[in-house]
């Protein structure tokens, strides 16, 4: 095939390009930018420790957490999806927008906290999906457990610990209290 | 008369920012000086900052064309060092990555050898086909460019659509095979701007340390491939082609082969990847007191990677020793005696990358 | 020769009103054939134009006053030369011309060239520098086998009469003499695969590399310019009948000059870059041989009788 026959194609075919406005779809899976379901969120921070340019952030405060996306620092690298345990992390399908300063398009989204079942105190939520893998054929007894602060559960670990090397009781069970 | 010619840094026939001092005697060149500093970003300190998980991301950046072969070198190292079996389907997608990966960057370099040489319509063809490569690469991996498909331990993406990339491959195999090689070696102006130009012996590229395609087109059978297999590689069939001539022309011709090569890989890949996970397990791993090194065939040439490291998670060293490093030299070599409009060629003709060598 | 007359050709017929727009038409003829040959869209047909317009709208690039003098006055002379040699262009059948007007012409064709040169030498650029000489040694390659093919014509013609030439009968000399300039035409309008002196990839933009705003748009038009005189000076003495009419002499030189344009587009699209050396080569080997078989057979028109 020499030259002459490709621009006899080209020719042929029409133009390959497109005129700006038009754009080519994207496609399926396509790595946009991050996205939070906040009510998924269980505010781990594995999100913030795999992402290479600090572009996803996690503050943890006293009643709220504040997971912080700046899609200007972003490298699209998806790292944070693949790693969140609960998937509460998706990629939009299509890119970001274009904007003049890196600070134009931050999201702050708040993640409330629950009230302790056990102190009241607010703890860092604990979602359905974290427990079924998580707490993976545990007793049902120690399973409520998991929803309780940490505060609450060095305490009660510490109560576990007492009543059985110190008093030689059976651990009192959540149903005595 | 002699007068000093500064092509770049940033100047139309070259990709990256990268200066070369031609001192010329009219149109003849005499001498070449090389600075590749205007890229330098400062990756492998920045690694030895980073988290392992953060640094794959951050060496995938090292480079904008041979982006994936950084992350999958960097990962190899690792999982040698925390002694990771890879599934076999991930070990099968790494490849199939690595080689599309590889054609768009021959794709990218066959169309800039055109495009220096002054032969648009060709730089089209070649930017058309590898249109085709990007937008497969964006389906399967979500980017164009920085895949982010390799992690500790397999991929992070399975391959949703084997049978678009037999598509786009077939495609693409076809375009190589009745256009790109046809055009490259019967064109009567290609060939008089090719042949006889930029001449590097066997002897001379072994001399120089010359790797990859470079040192192929000067005899030499070097193929880390082959020598010593990284992902599937150990069970797939493929020829390492190899010129004898060490000139531009022979280069051309050795990356061309490369691509048929690279599509044959691809193919036979997607006919023996076996179904499975796709990743070893869990996402931390801990990666052990010690040192580990990687080797792999980037497109332009061998790449190597060192990894030491502490216990902790973040690496106590990361050095990457990149295929344009040490090809780069060698320009020297052939651009002496030869002439002025030759000299963008000669550089192109060892498909620098600035940003690999500089980081 | 009347007044009105030579101003009528310099300032509309061929001259400027029809040759500006023509030479922005030819260059966007030029890029879009091109693009689509490539599978590209290509600019729309006003593009030269608004190209023109906004280099126009630029600022002045403050440089020591003697070097403005003439990075602006080169571009200028070479606009007026093309103007003056597409005037001179027996188009339709009632233009009459002068004895000697087709050595002048020759000279006005020349004038952006050396323009060129001295225009890359001025700037004081390297790679101004380094284009300019590689025009100039073009412009002796090309310039051997194109005056030889004017000789040939002329000497056939026994006149140095552009009208003369142009009616004078086909044969053999006019044949070989128009496809050696025809020849000549890629490297006079220094496109691939002669585009040399202005290597994008080597030197820049050559001796036009540091020009910008109205000097640079003034380049563009006389490089426009150039395409119009060029293919109107093959078409002219190519082509060996003339309507009679105005009307069809005009459309049939339009049509001619732009399918020459289109030639020519196919030539570069479809080439690589030569280097100089090969560039010269093809001119003093088939340029040369081409044009010495014309100026023998313009000499001796007995060997053209005795083939046939």
């Amino acid at each position: 095939m020499n030259i002459f026959s490709v621009l006899l194609k080209n020719l042929r075919m029409g133009p390959a390009t497109l005129r700006f406005p038009e754009e080519v779809p994207y496609p399926k899976g396509f790595h946009g930018p991050v996205k939070i379901h906040t009510e998924k969120c269980i505010c781990c921070g594995m999100c913030a420790y795999v992402c290479v340019s600090g572009a996803v952030r996690v503050a943890e405060h006293k009643d709220n957490c504040e997971w912080v996306y700046s899609p200007g620092l972003c490298t699209f690298c998806g790292k944070c999806v693949s790693v969140c345990p609960v998937e509460a992390l998706h990629m939009a399908a299509k890119s970001a927008p274009s904007y003049f300063n890196t600070k134009a398009l931050d999201e702050v989204h708040l993640v409330p906290y629950s009230p302790c079942p056990e102190c009241g105190r607010p703890t860092p939520p604990v979602r359905e999906v974290l427990r079924a893998k998580a707490f993976k054929g545990v007793a049902p007894n120690v399973l409520v457990k998991s929803l309780i602060c940490q505060r609450c559960r060095q305490k009660d670990s510490q109560r576990a610990l007492v009543s059985i090397q110190v008093k030689g009781e059976p651990p009192p069970s959540r149903s005595d209290k | 008369m002699s007068f000093t010619i500064p092509i770049g840094p940033y100047h139309p026939a070259l990709e990256e920012p990268c200066k070369v001092q031609v001192i010329c005697e009219g149109e003849i060149v005499q001498d070449v000086s090389l600075s590749v500093k205007y890229n330098f970003r400062g990756v492998e300190w920045l690694a030895e900052r980073r988290n392992y998980h953060q640094a794959i991301a951050l060496v995938e950046r090292v480079c904008g064309i041979c982006s994936n072969v950084h992350a999958l070198t960097f990962c190899n190292a690792l999982e040698g060092l925390a002694g990771l079996t890879v599934p076999e389907r991930a070990q099968y997608i790494r490849t199939i990555m690595v080689e599309l990966e590889r054609l768009t960057s021959h794709a990218l370099w066959a169309g800039i050898a055109a495009e220096v040489m002054g032969f648009q319509t060709l730089f089209m063809t070649c930017f058309a086909m590898r249109e085709q490569l990007m937008d497969l690469l964006e389906t399967i991996s979500g980017n164009r460019i920085h895949y982010g498909m390799n992690c500790i331990g397999g991929v992070t993406r399975d391959l949703a659509n084997p049978e678009a990339v037999r598509i786009t491959v077939r495609r693409v195999r076809q375009t190589v095979t009745d256009q790109l090689i046809p055009l490259f070696t019967e064109d009567k102006t290609i060939h008089a701007r090719c042949s006889g130009i930029g001449q590097m012996t066997k002897e001379q590229a072994v001399a120089w340390g010359a790797v990859g395609p470079t040192a192929r087109a000067s005899g030499l059978t070097e193929d880390i491939r082959q020598t010593s297999p990284y992902a599937a590689y150990n069970q797939l069939e493929f020829k390492v082609p190899v010129e004898t001539s060490g000139d531009v022309f022979a280069r051309v011709v050795v990356r061309l082969l490369e691509m048929v090569e690279s599509c044959h890989i691809v193919e036979q890949a997607l006919d023996q990847i076996p179904p499975g996970p796709i990743h070893h397990g869990p996402i931390f791993v801990e990666i052990p007191r010690g040192e580990a090194v990687a080797r792999a065939e980037a497109p332009r040439g061998e790449l190597f990677y060192y990894v030491s490291s502490d216990g902790t998670d973040i690496p106590c060293r990361v050095k990457i020793r990149t295929p344009s490093f040490v090809n780069l030299p060698t320009v020297r070599l052939m651009m002496l005696q030869a002439n002025l409009a030759d000299v963008p060629l000669i550089n192109a003709s060892i498909d620098p990358c600035y940003s690999c060598t500089s980081r | 020769m009347s007044w009105e007359k030579v101003f009528f050709a310099l300032l509309i017929f061929p001259g400027l009103l029809y040759a500006v727009p023509t030479a922005w038409l030819m260059l966007w003829l030029e890029r879009k054939f091109r693009a689509r040959m490539q599978g590209r869209i290509g600019p729309p047909f006003y593009q030269p134009f608004f190209d023109f317009v906004k280099l126009m709208a630029k600022r002045r690039v403050l440089r020591p006053s003697f070097d403005s003098i003439f990075m602006m006055g080169l571009p200028l002379v070479s606009v007026s030369a093309g103007l003056l040699a597409l005037a001179l262009l027996p188009i339709s059948s009632d233009s009459r011309g002068f004895a000697g007007d087709l050595v002048l012409l020759v000279a006005f064709l020349e004038v952006p060239s050396l323009c060129s040169v001295l225009a890359g030498f001025a700037s004081r650029s390297i790679f101004g520098q380094v284009g300019a000489t590689r025009e100039a040694i073009l412009s002796i390659t090309y310039n051997l086998p194109f005056l030889t093919a004017i000789v040939a014509l002329a000497y056939s013609a026994q006149s140095l009469r552009l009208v003369d030439i142009a009616a004078s009968p086909a044969g053999g000399v006019r044949a070989l003499a128009v496809l050696t300039i025809c020849l000549c035409l890629p490297v006079k309008l220094r496109i691939n695969p002669f585009s040399v002196s202005n290597a994008e990839q080597e030197i820049y933009s050559g001796p036009a590399t540091e020009f910008s705003g109205p000097q640079l748009a003034m380049w563009e038009l006389a490089h426009g310019l150039e395409w119009v005189a060029l293919t109107g000076l093959v078409v002219c003495l190519g082509l060996t009948f003339r309507t009679g009419t105005w009307i069809g002499d005009f459309a049939i030189y339009t049509s001619l000059s732009l399918v020459l344009v289109i030639l020519l587009t196919i030539l570069a699209t479809g080439t690589a870059r030569l280097k100089i050396q090969q560039a010269a080569r093809f001119y003093w080997r088939w340029g040369m041989g081409l044009s010495l078989v014309a100026l023998i057979l313009g000499v001796f028109p007995d060997i053209e009788r005795f083939i046939r």
